[in-house]
């Protein structure tokens, strides 16, 4: 027979374990809103049986664990679709911006070309006339300008990422250091109590998914139940309780990432990353190049043949026709000859009287006039005509942002299905947890009730 | 699965009214501009109809400008080239009455002063200035193109090529050369008009109606090209005129909101945004601890 005294300490238990349990619901629900926090449940257990004369007594319940909800396999989903979306967001801002330099409407460069061919044949209606000599200066200063504007602003789209890479650094640094701390804490709570450390994994898996936003980085669990991250290229980001330090230098005026692990320093190009860093990587290094190539070349190619034509010519003063346009040659012997066109595209005097309409010194001789109006039918960039070149570019930066855009959508839906996914598994349900309050209180409730059932009888004893 | 309400729900309607909200704004602004394609990336197909049909407006009002001012030049030219046509029949129909030998020498004298007068006319014509420019000149069109006795040939022999279309110029000037000088020199076939009148020989006089009728011939056959070019360019004219409306047409197509399909998706949308924010406002008010 069972003790009554063994009674009112299994009524106890029971009121400890909803008390418990009360407590968890009550953290759950001030977790509602907590970015990254798992669901917590009590894990509620029975008393190892008492065992007296043959038979086995129940001794109450006992909260084993408090467990923390989670699917390694969404976990690591999350991770990896944060970083796709990442990756197309980042590039987004910065593409939009080179497709609004090379824009469609009016204040395009393929309009100051056309403005700009059309002051020549009105030029060749009047070849003598100082309004319409000022109109075609006037218009090829308007096209420089022009190029000149489209290469400023490709070269802030470079300055912008720069910036933003160097702004990004310092947080995924101190990311890198809490996650190792973390990993250290972690494993030392776990060892010492032998209770779940399960906040602490929440903040470490929200880190761990920032930093593969930011960087691409993949994961993996070392053997002391560590989380470490690695790059791309299997760079080390984090190992165990010891976080690398990425650090920026600027090269030729791009900011270069290079990774500093234990002694070693390496530079870091677009390739080891992916997230953020590869979406804003890539643009400056391989999108805002192509289309400045594009955008040079097309720069040389009008200012080289209207050049060779105008050259032939002789101006009002009865000289030879000089460089409408001047152009800085590239330093660099390797590159291509147009490089920095663009940037450099000028108008070489301002002197009307400069002009040569025609290839005699006879005021009224038009020729020159009308050959060089005819030059936008003629296809010289890359087998186009100049507007058909351009329409190109425009087309191109088009493409790209329309593509970027339909990913980014894509993944976010994707990371909308992941993120349904996990709040399904570790999300914080205030109904559920009402319910699991309603439950837990009655249990407390029923305890009560049976220790004062137990207190009565021990008092009828008492009173015998 | 379960779908937590706190998180999910409210994070896929966030989601939503986010979405329906961007979508409604660009329509909002495809309405107000009535502009479909405004960059690249909204139809990265149409760019080039559109940069391409942008540039063959300017172009074509180009040219359009152009016709109209080869045929004003040729305009002033023809009313000119009239006038010497005029004068050569003029100074024919005097050859005929100098030749009667019923005229007496004081006569065929005041015929020559007659023929010499139209002579200062033709010089006057051959020399005529449109906006300081002569337009008989060639390219040298600010040099005094004919003086001189006997009168010579300033100018050049150039026609100032006009583009009219792509790739096609026409000429907007006759030269002095090809319609005073040759093959019929104009000047000297009065001159000899003038010496034949005073040495009083009817048949010299009457020798002199041939080079007087080619001369006029010369004059009509400018006159009938000038016509030709003139009917090409009211030709050209229209027919970049309807180039244009089609040019203008395509951009259309390509670059401009169908207002009316714009007008159907805002309403489409905001039906949609409605719905969902009604939801939001529904799934806000469900709550079990209304209950407990």
């Amino acid at each position: 027979m069972s003790s009554l005294i063994a009674s009112l300490y299994t009524g106890a238990s029971g009121i400890f374990v909803s008390q418990t349990a009360v407590q968890v619901t009550g953290n759950n629900i001030a977790n509602v809103n907590t970015k990254g926090y798992s669901r917590q449940t009590a894990n509620i257990t029975s008393s190892l049986p008492l065992e007296q004369g043959g038979l086995q007594y129940g001794s109450g319940s006992t909260v084993d664990s408090i467990d923390r909800a989670g699917d390694a396999f969404i976990t690591k989903q999350l991770i990896t679709q944060s970083a796709i979306y990442s990756e197309y967001d980042a590039s987004s801002t910065p593409l939009s911006s080179i497709e609004q330099s090379f824009s469609i409407n009016d204040s395009s460069v393929a309009t100051s070309i056309s403005s700009f061919f059309d002051s020549w044949s009105a030029l060749s209606s009047n070849p003598a006339g100082t309004t319409e000599r000022q109109d075609v200066i006037q218009k090829a200063s308007d096209l420089a300008n022009r190029f000149q504007q489209i290469d400023q602003q490709l070269t802030q789209v470079v300055d912008g990422i720069n910036t933003t890479i160097e702004s990004t650094i310092p947080s995924l640094n101190e990311q890198l250091h809490q996650i190792a701390t973390l990993n250290g804490s972690i494993m030392q709570t776990e060892l010492s109590s032998s209770s779940d450390a399960n906040t602490m994994k929440d903040q470490r898996d929200l880190l761990v998914q920032q930093v593969s936003e930011t960087t691409g980085a993949t994961t993996y669990t070392d053997g002391a139940g560590m989380t470490c991250l690695q790059l791309n290229n299997g760079q080390p980001l984090v190992t165990g309780n010891v976080a690398s330090t990425l650090s920026t230098a600027k090269v030729n005026g791009l900011t270069q990432i290079s990774l500093a692990s234990g002694q070693s320093s390496t530079s870091l190009n677009g390739k080891s990353f992916g997230g953020k860093l590869n979406g804003l990587l890539s643009v400056r290094d391989q999108t805002v190049p192509e289309f400045q190539n594009d955008l040079d070349q097309l720069a040389y190619t009008v200012a080289n043949n209207v050049n060779a034509l105008h050259t032939t010519g002789i101006d009002q003063n009865g000289n030879p026709g000089t460089d409408l346009f001047t152009l800085t040659a590239p330093t660099d012997p390797l590159a291509s000859v147009w490089q920095g066109a663009a940037a450099s595209i000028a108008v070489g005097f301002t002197d009307s009287k400069l002009i040569a309409a025609g290839t005699t010194s006879a005021s009224g001789d038009n020729s020159l006039a009308t050959t060089i109006a005819n030059l936008p039918n003629t296809t010289s960039v890359n087998g186009s005509t100049y507007a058909e070149e351009y329409s190109r570019i425009a087309a191109k930066a088009g493409l790209l942002v329309s593509s970027n855009e339909q990913k980014l959508t894509d993944s976010s839906q994707l990371l909308d299905g992941v993120n349904t996914k996990r709040d399904a598994v570790a999300g914080v349900s205030t109904d559920e947890e009402m319910v699991l309050l309603v439950q837990y209180q009655a249990g407390y409730k029923a305890a009560s009730n049976y220790l004062s059932t137990i207190k009565d009888m021990l008092t009828t004893l008492m009173q015998m | 699965m379960i779908i937590t309400r706190d998180a999910s729900t409210y994070r896929t309607l966030q989601y939503n009214l986010a979405k329906d909200s961007t979508t409604l704004n660009q329509l909002y602004i495809k309405e107000s501009t009535g502009v479909e394609v405004a960059k690249a990336s909204d139809n990265p197909a149409a760019v080039g109809a559109i940069i391409n049909g942008r540039n063959e407006i300017v172009k074509g009002e180009r040219y359009i400008a152009n016709c109209q001012h080869v045929q004003d030049n040729l305009s002033v030219s023809e009313t000119s080239i009239t006038s010497v046509e005029e004068i050569m029949t003029k100074a024919k129909e005097i050859a005929v009455t100098g030749a009667n030998d019923s005229l007496s020498a004081s006569d065929r004298s005041t015929l020559a002063d007659e023929v010499s007068q139209l002579q200062e006319s033709l010089l006057g014509l051959a020399n005529t200035q449109v906006d300081g420019k002569y337009i008989f000149a060639g390219y040298n069109d600010q040099t005094l193109p004919f003086s001189g006795s006997p009168v010579t040939y300033n100018g050049t022999n150039d026609h100032q090529m006009i583009e009219v279309s792509p790739g096609e110029t026409v000429a907007k000037n006759i030269t002095g050369e090809e319609i005073f000088m040759s093959p019929v020199n104009l000047f000297t076939t009065l001159d000899d008009l003038v010496t034949a009148l005073k040495s009083g020989n009817s048949t010299t006089i009457s020798a002199q109606m041939t080079p007087l009728e080619n001369a006029a011939e010369q004059a009509r056959t400018q006159l009938s090209l000038i016509g030709n070019d003139s009917a090409r360019m009211d030709d050209m004219v229209s027919l970049h005129e309807n180039a244009q409306l089609l040019i203008k047409d395509t951009l259309s197509r390509n670059q401009d909101a169908d207002v009316t399909v714009v007008l159907s998706d805002i309403t489409k949308m905001e039906n949609s945004l409605q719905a969902t924010m009604q939801v939001a406002a529904r799934v806000s008010k469900l709550s079990l601890m209304d209950y407990l």
